[in-house]
């Protein structure tokens, strides 16, 4: 699938603004887009640049200079504004802050998208996480998922009997979550080990 | 070097506790995209995002090249990359009409004795020293050592012996932090004045920061004061620079590998 064609089609054929997670996407002239926080929407005296690169410090870190590795999580730093992108540096900024999220609706949109169950996830994983395959009851995944997932990730999980019930408006791009990451993993490795020490 | 028709993949380790882990591969694709050789250029990671489970979906290109920003063939490069890619070998074909190659991890390319060598000079020049000066100095290539990392080992030893043999430092020693020859050792492993010492690693973490700045002695904060020079009390002067990874020059060896990898495929393909 070309991701930025489908994805053009599809800011054509909706109204905007378009929302990802806790970022706004505005048409600024035909071809350009502007991009910010959704909390900075309207607000005056935001750092504004053109240059896309910026945003990588913006995501690296949380308003309190703190390392956010979980990139979905909510707590993206407000004050900032990347004007005049053209759809290619859309793109590449959208991918920076929420990587793959467009590429994941577009291909869930085909109905391409593949949907793991976490059960296959577990079974492949090797070294210090093959403990997750082995290991990890019922009881904690829901207390991992709780924790992780439900509390601080905006994803939405599909390979969790959680679903995918919610219907999205035109200008929504949810974030989705076709399979339990290695973060997600990781936290049940630490679960387990919690566990076995308790 | 054109190849304007491919993807880049910049497959790194990533990390959830360390903000600079991904740097340099985020440094090293930024470079490679800017200078415009490929359709599209990406990162990828195993504990960041993205992971490199889902970065093929952002993936335009029908053929794709992954490059591991590793510092020794192992279990990451030959087990959990493969796995996490779906990979079958060196070229596998996806049902979507994607080819996809898989080149040798960064630090095992034979153009990284000049990413080394390039990393030392620098450092010493940069204090205002001649080359001649590295004739009385001795390289120490720093690994992690263990049984865990047998190949890193291996690449480690083998750059030494290249190093050597080119006669431009006073000598060059392999050194490690967990097994012999410890670099905490590094006064009485070597007599000469001078000392250079560059950890193999792919980028600065705990390690470069903390652990071998305090088994060579150095009192400073190297995370918050820089990678510099260090003059011992004994009349010695010890150089330490940042992790092998972060040098510029690894572009040109991720460049390497993608070049290689595609002449080793025609070589294999004239043969048959």
């Amino acid at each position: 699938m070309k991701v930025s064609e489908e994805f053009l089609k599809l800011l054509n054929s909706t109204q905007g603004p378009w929302k990802l997670g806790q970022v706004l996407v505005r048409k600024n002239s035909d071809d350009l887009f502007d991009l910010c926080h959704i909390d900075d929407a309207g607000a005056e005296g935001l750092k504004e640049t053109t240059d896309r690169y910026k945003v990588r410090h913006w995501v690296k870190m949380d308003s309190d200079g703190n390392y956010r590795p979980l990139k979905s999580e909510k707590n993206l730093q407000a004050g900032w504004k990347l004007m005049q992108l053209n759809l290619k540096d859309l793109m590449f900024c959208l991918d920076v802050i929420y990587p793959t999220a467009v590429a994941n609706w577009l291909y869930k949109y085909a109905n391409k998208l593949r949907v793991t169950p976490f059960s296959e996830t577990a079974s492949r994983q090797t070294g210090m996480y093959k403990v997750v395959s082995t290991q990890l009851t019922d009881e904690l995944q829901n207390h991992v998922e709780e924790n992780l997932c439900a509390k601080r990730c905006l994803k939405l999980r599909l390979w969790s009997n959680s679903g995918l019930e919610e219907k999205f408006k035109d200008s929504e791009i949810p974030l989705l979550c076709p399979e339990a990451c290695n973060i997600f993993v990781a936290e049940c490795r630490k679960a387990i080990k919690s566990k076995v020490q308790h | 070097m054109n190849y304007q028709h491919a993807a880049l993949i910049v497959a790194g380790h990533g990390s959830t506790e360390n903000e600079d882990s991904s740097s340099p591969s985020y440094q090293h694709a930024d470079e490679i995209r800017q200078r415009g050789i490929f359709a599209e250029v990406h990162e990828a990671f195993w504990k960041e995002e993205p992971h490199f489970r889902d970065v093929l979906r952002q993936v335009e290109s029908d053929t794709v090249y992954i490059v591991p920003n590793f510092i020794s063939e192992g279990y990451f490069t030959e087990a959990v990359l493969p796995r996490e890619f779906g990979l079958d070998g060196a070229v596998t074909q996806f049902e979507d009409g994607k080819t996809v190659y898989y080149c040798a991890p960064v630090g095992i390319h034979e153009s990284m004795t000049d990413v080394l060598y390039s990393r030392a000079v620098d450092i010493v020049k940069a204090q205002g020293l001649t080359q001649d000066d590295l004739k009385t100095s001795c390289l120490f290539i720093v690994g992690h050592g263990t049984s865990l990392n047998l190949n890193s080992t291996k690449v480690i030893y083998k750059q030494v012996e290249i190093i050597k043999q080119k006669g431009v430092f006073g000598d060059c020693q392999a050194s490690f932090m967990e097994q012999e020859p410890f670099i905490s050792d590094w006064r009485q492993l070597t007599d000469l004045k001078d000392v250079i010492v560059v950890p193999f690693f792919i980028s600065d973490g705990l390690h470069s920061y903390e652990d071998i700045p305090v088994l060579l002695g150095i009192s400073k904060n190297v995370r918050e004061e820089g990678f510099s020079s260090f003059n011992e009390g004994d009349g010695r002067r010890l150089w330490y620079a940042s992790a092998i990874g972060t040098e510029k020059m690894m572009v040109d060896v991720i460049l390497h590998q993608v070049r290689d990898l595609d002449e080793s495929i025609r070589r294999v393909s004239k043969v048959a």
